[in-house]
């Protein structure tokens, strides 16, 4: 049985049609009078003044003007994981441990906790950092005599320091380091040569630089003769933007020569990383984010370390996999029935095989599909109401008003309903005893009870606690452009997955994530618009969108305010 | 999303109290420290912890030796540590008190009945009596969660009625165990350390002194709210010079070198998050570092660690009403099973230190299951060069009913067929070079559990 839902859109949620209306166009599509030699626009096309699209079957046609604007010129601090694989890259091999460094705060207002406004140095973080750089700067000063001999010659000549300092800055920096901040290198080093042996003086150099504003934090701030980033500056943002590694070599090379100007060479920079492990890396946290598997970390004496892990891991393994596959489409994150297995989590897949590490398996389609039938997430949200917010927020980049400050007592005074009944049982007297609950509700609740076929664990099941049966067919219209009537969950997720809005929101929310600040979306920003049409056009390649991200002129540009 | 509110997820743990006077540690000092920790303490160390209100012990426990030795669910914490632990079960107080329950943790180290009143302790406890015949003074550690050595939790006495009060808060227990070093490296540091120390110091003030300036330039270009963010950062390393560089300059040079070991092992630990037991763990874990830093630096050779008496660690219903049965068993055999984590721990900082074969510890609860000193479970680890027969499981049978309560609980114990306390703490006297074949009220004894110890 279908239920029938006719959603009004109440006046606080923003509808498409009012966005379109609304939305203003200052921005000019494609400007290449404004732009520098050397830039290649042919990911930017020329347009007429607000409209983005000219082929008007082409995806995002229609959507009216948007705005093309630049992010502020700003710093951003490199994450543990990006700090570690740095100093790691720069020592060969010498490993930094970051590990227990604390968490970064996830931001409400993107779900992320990469965002460039809300990672700085805190105290704990740099009590960690300290530490951390000591030891591998002790570590590696013990093999001082063998990389860098010279140093460990008496007198240690400016030259010999020059290059330790220049070699060790150029990949702890990212960039050449400047002759004022060599001459400050070496006259540190002259303050305490007096005081320390060759091995302690190399480490006391190696200390500092790894301290270094410049090598904790990523600059976007270009050298100020226009509003492009230095090429330096875009080899980080590409490496760090969608991978956890530095820049290597062949990106260092093309930001010295002035090639990362150019879209097309970005374009093939994003491909190559799109190949590596960090950039599965970077991808799995992606996923982890939209899932809000961090919540699961409130649950671990609930439901115990080994069980958490083995969540949290496959959600990890799944998306590393898919995004390294032949398909690294939206559709297999979303639908493909593989899952990842271990002695933890087969209970909850009802496998009889218990291995001790994460396997793969292949499991029933009409059960478990994507992302969507992880435990990592269906442990994490409860019930219709957290599922069906998380999914219309991330899946659907839909806003959702906080609730009135009388919810709790609401709640309290919900309609009876029989015990036994399901959730969606349960909505039709929820929606006539609460409509003014349900006006807001009503858009995301839904989206969850195509989920109550999953306990509090993630275990698929077709009864409820109770033995009732579990329908999990619905039909929502007209919120804010997306509507969809499905049978189960598995056939909601496919109409996201293959909706313009749906698409639009991943490419939204990744923008945001690799950007690590809000772009705005398809309606209202050109370069969400840009960035989403070559992602649909490319049939949801996540490789692709990673392309089309880089390639923007938005990514290269940042403006300078006060 | 229009909300502006940032969503803390984590529970930051402030480090700086504990760092403060103690500063982290360079792999120079900590290779010294390594082969201190050696040299220093070649003579036997000893640890009772002691954790509250007993155990459940259908799973608590366990069977056979070797490699076929068998540990029940709530002691699989300990699998890794098999070969350097015996399991003993069948000893009871046989000195107790005739209330016979929580109370008696005053008497489980001191094994006199004297007057045999609750709440009254006859004699200097085990950890006192040992230190005095070895010129040692113990240290007593509970974590900050404690209430303190009241007579629900004292295990440790200088003499009767004389608690030996513990120390909660970690600055003072390291303060207090690094006391016994001398600030001229009499007390187990040398020159050569002292002059590394020294010029580690001056190191980390170059260093941070040109962090500081580097973060000046660099914020100098850019917005205001970027130069918010790098505020932070430098705000952060004023806070490290003073953990680093200044209070580790204005302590004893040993006790300072201690602390770099010490901070080294944990600097990390304490700023980690995670749910409400892990960070009550943190509190045992740091006092387990202490003493094993106390133990390695030579500062220290006895010591107790009692945990807090009702802490429940993963919330909920406290320990003591979980062991009357106001929560499912479960949680109580939870309970037991964080316990034993947290003594893998230690087991694994003192064999990661090279010290567990010679340190003798020992773990048992106040009570039994039943609220009594009766046929009790203990854990016995380490100091296998000392003569401890480790990799095993002991079982001495109980003679009579072990589930009654006080008078009639102490009148079974006491039945001649039973093992006693008293013999446990006699062969821990000899492996430590006492050797007398009594300890507490000499009727009791045997002159030591044979299985355990054979010298």
């Amino acid at each position: 049985m279908t239920k029938l839902l006719n959603v009004q859109t109440s006046g606080y949620f923003r509808s498409l049609s009012l966005a379109l209306g609304l939305a203003a166009c200052s921005g000019q599509i494609g400007d290449n009078a404004s732009s520098p030699p050397g830039d290649d626009d042919d990911n930017n096309p020329p347009s007429p003044p607000g409209d983005d699209n000219d082929d008007p079957e082409a995806p995002n046609a229609g959507l009216g003007p948007c705005e093309d604007k630049s992010l502020s010129a700003r710093v951003w601090r490199l994450s543990a994981a990006q700090y570690a694989a740095t100093v790691e890259t720069a020592l060969g091999g010498r490993s930094v441990d970051l590990s227990k460094a604390p968490p970064d705060a996830v931001d409400a207002r993107t779900g992320f906790s990469n965002g460039q406004e809300t990672t700085f140095v805190s105290n704990t973080f740099a009590n960690t950092l300290f530490t951390a750089a000591e030891q591998a700067a002790d570590g590696y000063a013990q093999s001082l005599a063998q990389k860098h001999p010279c140093m460990v010659q008496t007198p240690v000549s400016d030259q010999c320091l020059n290059g330790f300092v220049n070699d060790l800055g150029l990949k702890l920096f990212r960039r050449p380091v400047a002759e004022a901040e060599t001459n400050d290198y070496l006259a540190l080093y002259r303050r305490n040569q007096s005081r320390q042996d060759a091995q302690s003086g190399g480490a006391l150099l190696l200390h500092a630089l790894l301290l270094s504003p410049n090598a904790v934090y990523r600059t976007e701030l270009g050298d100020g003769t226009d509003e492009r980033m230095t090429g330096f500056e875009i080899a980080a943002a590409i490496a760090y933007g969608l991978g956890n590694d530095p820049p290597g070599e062949a990106l260092m090379e093309a930001a010295r020569e002035g090639r990362l100007f150019d879209a097309g060479v970005r374009k093939e920079f994003a491909r190559e990383i799109a190949k590596t492990s960090g950039a599965g890396d970077k991808v799995s946290e992606f996923m982890a984010a939209q899932l809000q598997v961090h919540k699961l970390n409130q649950q671990r004496n609930a439901l115990g370390e080994k069980l958490v892990d083995a969540m949290i891991g496959e959600t990890n393994l799944f998306a590393r996999e898919i995004f390294a596959s032949s398909q690294p489409t939206l559709e297999q994150f979303y639908l493909a029935p593989v899952a990842f297995v271990n002695d933890a989590l087969a209970p909850i897949y009802k496998l009889s095989q218990k291995p001790s590490t994460l396997t793969r398996v292949e499991v029933p389609e009409d059960e478990r599909f994507g992302i969507f039938t992880q435990p990592s997430w269906l442990a994490a949200s409860h019930g219709p109401v957290h599922r069906g917010k998380l999914i219309r927020e991330a899946f659907l980049c839909q806003d959702i008003s906080l609730p009135p400050a009388n919810a709790g007592e609401l709640i309290n005074q919900l309609p009876a309903t029989p015990k036994e009944y399901t959730q969606a049982e349960k909505w039709p007297a929820f929606v006539e005893e609460r409509a003014g609950c349900a006006a807001c509700h009503s858009t995301f609740e839904p989206l969850g009870f195509a989920f109550e076929t999953y306990d509090s664990k993630g275990t698929f099941r077709k009864e409820n606690e109770y033995g009732r049966f579990i329908d999990p067919a619905f039909k929502m219209t007209d919120v804010e452009g997306w509507s969809g009537e499905w049978q189960n969950g598995r056939d909601m997720v496919q109409q996201i997955a293959s909706s313009q809005v749906g698409q639009n929101c991943f490419t939204q929310r990744f923008l945001t994530f690799a950007m690590g600040q809000g772009m705005g979306d398809a309606v209202q920003s050109c370069t969400t618009r840009r960035v989403g049409r070559a992602f649909i056009e490319s049939g949801g390649n996540v490789h692709d969108l990673l392309a089309a991200i880089v390639a923007d002129d938005h990514f290269i540009k940042r403006v300078r305010n006060p | 999303m229009k909300r502006k509110e940032v969503l803390m997820v984590r529970n930051t743990i402030s480090r700086r109290k504990l760092l403060a006077g103690i500063g982290a540690g360079s792999a120079i000092l900590s290779g010294f420290a390594r082969n201190r920790m050696a040299d220093a303490a070649p003579k036997g160390n000893f640890l009772m912890y002691t954790t509250p209100n007993g155990f459940v012990r259908s799973a608590f426990g366990a069977s056979g030796s070797g490699d076929s030795m068998v540990l029940l669910p709530s002691l699989k914490a300990l699998e890794p540590f098999k070969n350097d632990i015996t399991v003993i079960r069948g000893l009871s107080n046989q000195s107790a008190s005739s209330f016979n329950s929580h109370e008696d943790m005053c008497k489980m180290l001191t094994c006199v009945h004297g007057g045999g009143d609750k709440s009254t302790v006859y004699a200097p406890s085990f950890d006192h009596i040992i230190g005095q015949k070895l010129g040692e003074r113990p240290l007593t550690l509970a974590p900050p969660q404690s209430r303190g050595a009241n007579i629900y939790a004292a295990v440790s006495w200088t003499g009767p009625n004389k608690v030996d009060p513990y120390v909660t808060d970690p600055l003072q227990a390291f303060l207090t165990a690094l006391g016994g070093i001398s600030a001229d490296g009499s007390g187990g540091a040398n020159s050569e350390a002292a002059e590394k120390l020294k010029r580690l110091l001056e190191r980390r003030k170059s260093v941070l002194d040109f962090a500081r300036a580097d973060i000046g330039k660099f914020r100098s270009r850019l917005s205001s709210t970027d130069a918010n963010n790098l505020d932070q950062y430098l705000g952060a390393i004023r806070g490290l010079e003073k953990d680093f560089v200044e209070q580790p300059a204005a302590a004893p040079v040993a006790a300072a070198s201690c602390a770099l070991t010490l901070a080294n092992q944990k600097a990390t630990k304490y700023a980690s998050t995670g749910p409400v037991g892990e960070k009550k763990a943190i509190g045992i874990e740091a006092h387990m570092d202490i003493i094993t830093t106390a133990f390695g630096c030579g500062a220290r050779r006895i010591a107790t660690l009692a945990g807090a008496e009702n802490i429940n660690p993963f919330g909920g219903k406290d320990h003591h009403g979980v062991s009357h049965g106001e929560a499912p068993l479960q949680v109580w055999k939870d309970i037991d099973t964080w316990y034993a984590q947290r003594f893998a721990y230690l087991l694994g900082q003192l064999k990661a230190t090279g010290q567990l074969d010679h340190t003798i510890v020992a773990w048992s609860s106040d009570i039994a299951e039943n609220h009594n000193q009766s046929d009790c479970v203990f854990i016995v680890a380490g100091g296998r060069a000392l003569g401890m027969k480790l990799g095993q499981s002991i079982r001495y049978p109980f003679k009579g009913n072990s589930d009654g309560f006080q008078e009639f609980a102490l009148a079974q114990a006491r039945n001649p067929g039973n093992r006693s306390f008293h013999d446990l703490w006699v062969s821990v006297q000899k492996a430590l070079g006492i050797n007398e074949n009594t300890f507490g009220d000499k009727q009791w004894c045997t002159g030591g559990l044979q299985e355990l110890y054979a010298g």
